[in-house]
C-alpha cells in the first residue's frame, strides 16, 4: 500500500514537472513575459477598443 | 519493479497527452457618479448609478481562444440572450485567424468620446436617427489575416441577424397583431431568436482592412452589406476610420455613408434612409496623470417611410398598426454633439473624468422646419447638455 503512495506522489510530481516544461520553453520564458508585459501595459481604459487589446495580450501569451 | 516502470510511463506518456488551459475573466465598469442632464423644454435630472458594466470571460488552449461576454444589462427573458458574445478563434495557420460564433462584426473604427460613446453605440442624449451602428450580437464566421508585423490586417466575415422572422405551414410570414377576427392590424412581423442563420432567409457581408504605418498611426476602411428574404433593398454602409495612438497625443477618427431599407413591418423600419456620420477626436497627456480631450460628432439623416397598402390573407385584412405608419413621409435630421473634459489617471487600470456635453438636434418633416413635435422622432429641434464625472475601471 505505501508502496502505491509513493509512486502515486512520483507519478503526479513528476507529471506536473513534465507538463510545466512541455509548455514552457526556456529560452522564450524572459522574452514571453517582456512581450506580454508591454502588451498589457499597453492597453488603455477606452471602451470600444479594450476587450480587442486584451484578447491580443492573450494571443500573444499563448503564441509563445 | 513492474509498479515503478509502470509509473514512469505513465509519466512521461501524460504530458504528451496534456494541454495547457488557461482562463481569465476580464471586465470594464464606469460609474457615473454626478451625470446631469438637461434636455429643452423637460425638467432637469440628476442622475447617479452604473454607467457601463461588461463581462467577458476568456479561455485559450494552444492555438483555440473562446470567449463568452455576458450580456448583464440585457433582456434574459430572450433566448440566447445571457451572452451577447460567444465565439471560438481558431490561429493554427500563420497569421490567419478564423472565428465562428457570435458578437461583433467588425466595419467601423468605433471610438468613445469624452464622457459619451458615439452615436455608433447609442451614445445620444436626444436620440439618433441612424440606423447603420455597431453590429453586435450577430451570428458570425469571420477570416482575418495580418498583423502589426505583416503591416496589416484585413477581416472579412460573413455574417446574419441572431433573430428570425417566422412563417407559418404555408409560408407566409407571421405577424404580431391586434383587432378582431374579419379586421386586424399588424404592428411587428413575428421573430425567434436563433443561435445560427441561413443564408436562404438572409446574407450579411462585411470586411474591415486595417494598414499600420509608423508605430502609431492605423488608417481603417470598411463596408457593410446586408439583405434579408422580406427587403426589396440590400443595407450597405462604407467607413474611413484613422487613430493615432502615441504616449502624448491620441486621435480618432471615423466617417460613414450608410444606405439602409428594411421590411415594412421590422423594428426601426425605413423604406429608404441615407445617413453620413463623422466623428472627429483628441487626447492630449500633459504629463503621467492628467490629461485633456475633446470630441466632435455630426450625423445627418434623410429618412422616407413605407406606404402601406391594406391586404386581405384567409379572409382577415390587415393593415398597419397607427404607431408604424408614417404615410411615407421624410424626415431629415441632423444631431451634432461636442463634448469636452479632463481625465486624471487614478491608477494603472482606472481613471476619473469628467466633461461637459452639447447636443443639438435639427429635423424637418417633407420640409417643414421647427416643428417641436414629429410622429416617431424624439427630441426634434431639440438642444440639451451634460455635465458628467464618471469613475472607468477595468481589470
Amino acid at each position: 500500500m505505501k508502496k502505491w503512495i509513493q509512486c502515486s506522489l512520483f507519478t503526479f510530481i513528476l507529471s506536473m514537472f513534465l507538463v510545466s516544461c512541455a509548455h514552457q520553453p526556456t529560452q522564450d520564458r524572459a522574452v514571453a513575459a517582456q512581450n506580454s508585459k508591454s502588451c498589457w501595459d499597453s492597453v488603455k481604459g477606452e471602451y470600444q477598443n479594450y476587450f480587442d487589446s486584451v484578447e491580443k495580450c492573450i494571443e500573444k501569451q499563448s503564441d509563445k | 519493479m513492474k509498479t515503478i516502470i509502470f509509473a514512469f510511463l505513465i509519466a512521461v506518456i501524460l504530458p504528451n497527452v496534456s494541454f495547457a488551459l488557461d482562463a481569465a475573466v476580464k471586465g470594464f465598469i464606469a460609474l457615473d457618479g454626478l451625470n446631469y442632464k438637461k434636455i429643452q423644454r423637460t425638467n432637469d435630472s440628476l442622475n447617479i448609478g452604473i454607467g457601463v458594466l461588461d463581462l467577458k470571460i476568456f479561455a485559450e488552449q494552444d492555438n483555440m481562444t473562446a470567449a463568452i461576454k455576458l450580456n448583464i444589462d440585457g433582456n434574459l427573458a430572450i433566448q440566447n440572450n445571457l451572452f451577447e458574445e460567444a465565439y471560438a478563434t481558431y490561429r493554427g495557420f500563420k497569421n490567419f485567424k478564423i472565428t465562428l460564433g457570435k458578437g461583433v462584426v467588425k466595419f467601423q473604427n468605433l471610438h468613445w468620446g469624452v464622457v459619451a460613446n458615439t452615436y455608433q453605440d447609442g451614445g445620444t442624449i436626444l436620440e439618433s436617427e441612424n440606423s447603420i451602428r455597431k453590429l453586435s450580437n450577430k451570428a458570425l464566421l469571420a477570416i482575418a489575416y495580418g498583423n502589426k508585423g505583416v503591416g496589416y490586417t484585413n477581416t472579412f466575415t460573413l455574417w446574419g441577424d441572431s433573430s428570425d422572422v417566422q412563417y407559418d405551414e404555408k409560408g407566409n410570414v407571421k405577424y404580431i397583431s391586434n383587432g378582431s377576427a374579419t379586421s386586424k392590424f399588424i404592428t411587428a412581423y413575428e421573430t425567434k431568436a436563433v443561435p445560427s442563420f441561413t443564408t436562404q432567409k438572409q446574407l450579411g457581408l462585411a470586411n474591415k482592412f486595417e494598414l499600420y504605418r509608423t508605430q502609431d498611426w492605423t488608417f481603417t476602411t470598411g463596408q457593410m452589406y446586408y439583405k434579408n428574404k422580406l427587403q426589396d433593398k440590400p443595407t450597405y454602409a462604407i467607413d474611413f476610420g484613422a487613430t493615432l495612438d502615441s504616449t502624448v497625443w491620441e486621435y480618432w477618427l471615423d466617417a460613414i455613408y450608410g444606405f439602409t431599407s428594411k421590411s415594412p413591418f421590422e423594428s426601426y423600419t425605413t423604406f429608404r434612409k441615407n445617413e453620413y456620420f463623422i466623428q472627429t477626436g483628441l487626447q492630449y497627456h500633459i504629463d503621467e496623470y492628467w490629461s485633456v480631450l475633446t470630441n466632435l460628432e455630426y450625423l445627418h439623416v434623410k429618412d422616407q417611410a413605407h406606404t402601406y397598402t391594406p391586404f386581405t390573407l384567409d379572409g382577415i385584412t390587415y393593415s398597419a398598426d397607427s404607431k408604424i405608419n408614417k404615410l411615407g413621409k421624410t424626415v431629415v435630421s441632423s444631431n451634432y454633439k461636442l463634448e469636452i473634459g479632463a481625465q486624471y489617471k487614478l491608477s494603472k487600470s482606472s481613471f476619473i473624468t469628467s466633461g461637459v456635453l452639447y447636443e443639438r438636434k435639427l429635423a424637418a418633416l417633407d420640409g417643414i422646419k421647427d416643428l417641436s413635435s414629429i410622429k416617431g422622432v424624439y427630441n426634434p429641434n431639440t438642444e440639451a447638455f451634460q455635465l458628467l464625472s464618471s469613475i472607468s475601471f477595468w481589470f
